[in-house]
This record gives structure tokens, C-alpha cells and sequence, in this order.
């Protein structure tokens, strides 16, 4: 029988049906990765999510085929009267099909890892996804062995294959998002769609566990079915007890771990080094008052942002898994913004990656969420400089995270302006058309203007001593340098 | 006559199994589009129902529903025509569960029914195009796979390339490229289904078979016809 499943696993290695959902797979994942900067401990899921699904379809579809190829090619009777028993026949494909998904996700896998090293994603990926992923597969390719077999129907093998990715679909969504939802049914999904991630705090929760005990037993369970189901009517019976212990394991199994699963939180928000001070999301995980009520709060120090870069004036760490370069581009943005401020009291020196918010503040230190980091999707080079330097700029004028928070015409947006061209950041030109053409930003745009006008050491000179009043929200803007004519 | 041999050639075509697959689409896409609670959702899934439904044009060109093919290439009535009958069938009934399920959830999240038409229709078209032409050439199976390839793709470079690619499956009515994603999946689907004619019927040409003439519904009487030289 091992010829068997040998042989069986060359058949589908080789199927076009297979390739196709390579094919797609690699696309998916490519784009998805595209997305989001390199890390491997962060394109290992990229990996998962974005080729799971479709290679997932091409192995149902692929196992499909062989649920059919005896009665396609005119050859049922020839099997049905061999003197192997049909369950033992079966067996064997099932293994050549588990062979076939098992080795093509983990060529996919590593390949997807190869290609985010290879653009300096660092750290250490998660192989609890591989075995995830892989069993996935075997789970969509035993599906399509089973339905092909018993409905014998070309069509209804076809339809299989968006039946499967439609029903994927529906536990997916209908998961987040739905109020007033108590149970994480997204993640009975043959393949997770994780919402909370991080380099450095892995999976936000972590249902990889529960998610590979619950695949193996639905793999058994469904394995078990087929094998019962072609040894009906034949003189040889799948043994009773081996079949007793693979139906009860698999029962045990998946009703374990789908139960462990409904009962995960959709988001894990990690608030602290410390487990305990770990806040369960469901629903709307995107709030800000998610994180916490208070404006003021920030993370508490950690010791996972230790890829580091910068000088004496400011340092910039991120998460090992990003890479130095991370943290070199971080500080080149920050830096020529960060020396306009050199020598005020209580401008951050430091630069850390955290795992949640919009950007928090913690005495002269910066704290830039992962999230909004990590995904750089449709933001050009610029933007992602000025995002960079708009939470130094909140930091060191003691702005607030919170969009709109204090009213259009304060003094800081003014100091912002000027820093934002004393650095060089933006031209001067570009700062006189806002002043020159917007109503609600020019008085603002004016007043940086005529900082800029003077000397940058004679601005800072000038600023030290209403420094306080300025970072309080309580200087006007005529108390800024160079408002005086 | 040749009626009798295109209602012939329609005939293995499972036509009540397509019908079936037609209704009970609608009604399963009808259960499944009340599911969500956000309305948006529910014409999410009934545009990309309508995807699913298209797979039914497979079994219209692929080789096991006419299993001896260069016997029927070598008839009088050029196959392909044969083929596009079945198509023209199969859009029919495709697109009245299509408008049936659209007059049904008009006025959901905002859309009309003319527009969850327009939304809707090209999807279908798109896969059944995609599925005649491939299955045509391979089988049900393979033309289904390629079909939903087809749509796979068409949405990855949608979302790879959002500026320029002009198919965007997510396009909403008044969107940027709402009308352009119907004009080009239509265009694609018609070119698809052209392909697939051309290709039968030069299929057929190989054969010796006339294509261009269509032959007389009557064979004319043994006095017309004229003696060889």
C-alpha cells in the first residue's frame, strides 16, 4: 500500500487542479506580503492566511478528481474486484493526498520565508503554522476525495470547491463585527484569519493550539467517514476497534478544540509586559477606547524592542523581527525634527516599538504602535517620513494622539509648522501656499512662517522660556518668536 | 431538420440539473445574503454568489457531455453553433435567477435592483465565459478550476494594481471604476466566449466541416439537385 500512497502523491503533485491553487497562492501571498514590511515572525501568517485558502481549493478540487478518477476512466470495476480491500485502497490515497498538501504548503511556506529574509524580514517564524496550514490542506483534499466518491458527480465536485471557500467565508465573517457577540466563531475556520498580531508578542490570542487539535480531529473524523463509506457492501469491513479509536479521537479532538476556540477573545490587547494586564477584545477591536479612557496612557517599559539605531540626541528601537533597518529609517526621520528641539526640556530622546495604540508618550520617550508600522500599504515613502515624525512631533509638543483634540490655530501646530521646515522636512514654499490658501491652517502657516524667517538657534532660544506654557496648550500663538512686527 | 438536430444536440446537455442549480442557487443565495447583519454584506455575498452560480457553464462545452465529439464536428450543422445555443440557454436561465434575486433584495444598503443587476450580471457572465472556454478543453472539473482561478486572479491584480487595473470585483455604483469593471468584464467575457466558438469552429474547419454556411433547413428535391460533371 505504500506503493500506493507513493504513487498517488506523484498523481496529485503533478495535478494541474493543485498548481492552479499554487498558482493563486503565490500571488495572494506575494501581494500580501507587498503590504507589509519584512519580518518572519509576521510573513510566517502572511504565509498561512493568503496561501492556505486557495491552495486549500486546489486540493479539494485536486482530491475531488481522485474521489472520481475510477469512475471517470471506466476503472471502478476493475478496483472493486482486486483483491485488496477497498478501505485499504482508500487508506493509501488518503495518504498520498495527506503527502501531496502536506509537501506542497511547506515548499509554499518556506519559499514565502526564503522571499521575506531575503527583503530583511528577521526574527523567528511560528512552525505551528506550517503544521497548521499543512493540515488544512489535507483536511480540504480529504473533503474533496469524499465528496468526489460519493457523489460521483463532476458538477457537484466543482461546486465543491466554492462551497468550501464560501462556507470559510461566513465563519470568517461572521465573526468580527457582529455585536453583541459573545462566541469567536471565525475561528472554527479551516484556515484562522488572526486579527491580533505581533512581532514580538506572537499571536493576540494564540489559538494555534486548539486550531491544530480541532483540524486533526475534523481529518480524522472525515477520514474515518470515507473509509467506512467505500468499504460498504464489500466482504472486507474496516476493522471495528482501530476504526472506534480514530472516530473517538477525532470526536474528542474537535469538540475540545472547537470549544476552546469559540471561547478565545477576538483581539488580545497587550497592555503591559506582565499577562495579567492583558485586556480580552470582542467585537469592535478597533476603538481607541479599546486600548485604555485615559489620553495620558502609554506602555510600560518592556525589553522587546532591541533592535536599536540613532546617536546621543535620539535613539530609535524596534522588535528584533524588523531589523535594524527599521530602526535606521525610523531615526533618519525623526532625527533633522528632533535637532530643531535640541536642549528644550523634556523632548524625547528615544524611540520605542510598541504593541498597541496610536502612538503614546512616556516621559522623553515615543512609543510607535507595531500595527500602524508594520503595514505600510499605500503610503509612499513621505508619508511614512511624516507619519514617523508626526508622533515625535506629538511627543515633544505634548500634543494629543487623539485626532482633533485641541482646537485648529493652537500655538504647538504653529511650532509643528516651523519645525517641519527648519528641519527641512517640508520646502518653505510649500508652507506659504497653506498660509497663502487655507482658511482654517493659514493664520497657523503665517505665524511658522515668520518663525522661520529667523534663525533656528534664535527661535529655540527664544522658545525655552514659554516652553512649558507652549507643551500645556496655555501660549498663544502672538507669544510665539517673531510675532511681534 | 435542423432544428431537430439542435434540439438533439441540446439534449445532453442536463438541462433540468442546470435549472435546479439555477433555482436552488437563488434560494441559497437569498438564505445566505440574510445572514449578515450589515447589509453591505448581504450584497456582497449575492454579487459573489453570482460567480458561483456561472460554474454551471462548464458542463455546456465540456468534452464528457458529448463524449464523441469528432462524430458530431462531422454533422451538417456546424458545432459550434450547437455550442452557442447551449450558452444562449444557459444565460437565459442564469440571468433570470439573477434578476429574480436582484428585484428581491433591491433597496438593500442602498442599491437598486438595476444596479445589483449590474453588480451581479458581468460576475456571472465572466465565470461562465471563463469555464465554456476552459472546459471546452479539459473537462467540468477543470473548467470550474480555471473559472474560479480566473476570478481569483482578476481580484488579486484588482487589489495589487488599484490604480490602473481596470476590473475592480469591489467596485460600488458611482465608484471610480464601477463602470469601467462592467465594460471590461463584459468585453473579457464576450472575447472569452468568442474564443471558444472560434476555436470549435475552426476545430470543425480541420475536420472538413463548412463552418460559415449554415445548411438548408431542407434538403433539396432530387430535380434541383445538379449533376456532377
Amino acid at each position: 500500500m505504500k506503493a500506493v500512497a507513493r504513487m498517488e502523491a506523484r498523481h496529485l503533485v503533478r495535478s494541474p487542479l493543485l498548481w492552479l491553487g499554487v498558482a493563486l497562492a503565490a500571488a495572494l501571498t506575494a501581494l500580501e506580503m507587498s503590504w507589509f514590511l519584512p519580518a518572519l515572525a509576521g510573513d510566517d501568517l502572511l504565509a498561512y492566511t493568503a496561501g492556505g485558502l486557495p491552495l486549500g481549493a486546489g486540493a479539494l478540487l485536486a482530491g475531488a478528481w481522485l474521489g472520481l478518477r475510477d469512475r471517470v476512466s471506466g476503472a471502478a470495476d476493475l478496483v472493486a474486484v482486486t483483491p485488496t480491500a477497498p478501505w485499504r485502497l482508500w487508506r493509501a490515497r488518503l495518504v498520498g493526498v495527506a503527502a501531496a498538501a502536506v509537501g506542497m504548503f511547506a515548499v509554499g511556506f518556506a519559499v514565502a520565508l526564503a522571499v521575506s529574509a531575503a527583503r530583511g524580514g528577521r526574527g523567528t517564524p511560528d512552525l505551528r503554522l506550517l503544521a497548521d496550514g499543512a493540515l488544512a490542506l489535507v483536511l480540504g483534499g480529504w473533503v474533496g476525495v469524499t465528496v468526489g466518491r460519493l457523489s460521483g458527480s463532476r458538477m457537484v465536485s466543482v461546486l465543491a470547491a466554492p462551497v468550501w471557500l464560501v462556507l470559510w467565508f461566513f465563519v470568517v465573517t461572521g465573526g468580527p463585527g457582529v455585536a453583541g457577540r459573545s462566541l469567536s466563531v471565525q475561528n472554527l475556520a479551516p484556515v484562522l484569519n488572526p486579527q491580533g498580531h505581533s512581532a514580538a508578542y506572537g499571536l493576540l490570542p494564540d489559538p494555534l493550539w486548539p486550531h491544530l487539535g480541532y483540524l486533526l480531529g475534523l481529518t480524522l473524523l472525515v477520514g474515518g467517514l470515507l473509509l467506512v463509506l467505500v468499504s460498504r457492501g464489500s466482504a472486507q469491513r474496516v476493522p471495528l476497534r482501530p476504526l472506534l479509536v480514530v472516530a473517538v479521537t477525532g470526536a474528542v479532538l474537535a469538540g475540545t478544540g472547537g470549544t476552546r476556540l469559540l471561547t478565545l477573545p477576538d483581539v488580545l490587547l497587550v497592555l503591559g509586559p506582565d499577562r495579567a494586564s492583558w485586556k480580552p477584545v470582542q467585537g469592535d477591536v478597533y476603538s481607541p477606547e479599546a486600548v485604555s479612557d485615559d489620553p495620558g496612557w502609554s506602555f510600560p517599559a518592556d525589553d522587546h524592542a532591541r533592535a536599536c539605531a540613532g546617536d546621543a540626541a535620539l535613539t530609535a528601537c524596534v522588535y528584533p523581527g524588523y531589523g535594524q533597518r527599521l530602526a535606521r529609517q525610523m531615526h533618519a526621520a525623526m532625527a533633522p525634527v528632533a535637532g530643531v528641539f535640541t536642549g528644550l526640556s523634556g523632548v524625547p530622546t528615544r524611540v520605542r516599538m510598541v504593541p498597541v495604540g496610536n502612538g503614546s508618550c512616556r516621559g522623553i520617550e515615543v512609543q510607535v504602535p507595531e500595527g500602524l508600522v508594520r503595514e505600510p500599504a499605500g503610503r509612499s515613502d513621505g508619508n511614512t517620513r511624516h507619519l514617523y515624525i508626526g508622533f515625535y512631533l506629538q511627543c515633544a509638543l505634548g500634543l494629543s494622539s487623539v485626532p482633533d483634540d485641541h482646537p485648529v490655530g493652537d500655538a504647538r501646530d504653529a511650532v509643528s509648522f516651523w519645525a517641519l521646515v527648519a528641519s527641512g522636512t517640508i520646502p518653505r514654499e510649500e508652507l506659504a501656499g497653506i498660509a497663502g490658501t487655507d482658511p482654517l491652517w493659514g493664520p497657523v502657516a503665517t505665524a511658522a512662517l515668520a518663525m522661520a524667517a529667523l534663525p533656528t538657534a534664535q527661535v529655540r532660544a527664544d522658545l525655552a522660556p514659554v516652553w512649558e506654557r507652549l507643551r500645556a496648550g496655555r501660549l498663544p500663538i502672538s507669544e510665539l518668536p517673531g510675532q511681534r512686527a | 431538420m435542423a432544428a431537430t438536430l439542435a434540439r438533439g444536440r441540446l439534449r445532453p446537455v442536463p438541462w433540468g440539473w442546470l435549472a435546479v442549480l439555477a433555482a436552488g442557487w437563488g434560494l441559497v443565495a437569498a438564505l445566505l445574503a440574510t445572514v449578515p447583519r450589515d447589509p453591505g454584506l448581504c450584497v456582497v455575498v449575492f454579487r459573489w454568489a453570482a460567480f458561483v452560480l456561472g460554474l454551471g457553464g462548464g458542463v455546456l462545452a465540456a468534452p464528457e457531455t458529448d463524449p464523441a465529439r469528432d462524430v458530431l464536428r462531422a454533422a451538417p450543422t456546424p458545432w459550434w453553433w450547437t455550442l452557442a445555443l447551449r450558452l444562449a440557454g444557459w444565460l437565459l436561465l442564469g440571468t433570470v435567477s439573477v434578476l429574480v434575486l436582484a428585484v428581491w433584495l433591491a433597496g438593500t444598503a442602498g442599491w437598486t435592483a438595476a444596479n445589483l443587476v449590474r453588480g451581479a450580471l458581468p460576475n456571472f457572465l465572466l465565470v461562465t465565459a471563463a469555464g465554456f472556454l476552459a472546459a471546452s478543453r479539459t473537462s467540468v472539473l477543470g473548467g470550474g478550476a480555471a473559472a474560479m482561478a480566473v476570478v481569483a486572479g482578476v481580484d488579486v491584480a484588482g487589489r495589487a494594481w488599484p490604480a490602473w487595473f481596470p476590473v475592480q470585483l469591489r467596485s460600488v455604483p458611482g465608484g471610480p471604476h464601477w463602470q469601467a469593471s462592467r465594460v471590461w468584464m463584459v468585453a473579457g467575457s464576450l472575447a472569452l466566449i468568442a474564443a471558444a466558438l472560434l476555436a470549435e469552429r475552426r476545430a470543425g474547419d480541420r475536420l472538413g466541416v463548412p463552418g460559415r454556411r449554415r445548411p438548408s433547413p431542407r434538403a433539396s428535391p432530387p430535380s434541383q439537385v445538379r449533376a456532377g460533371p
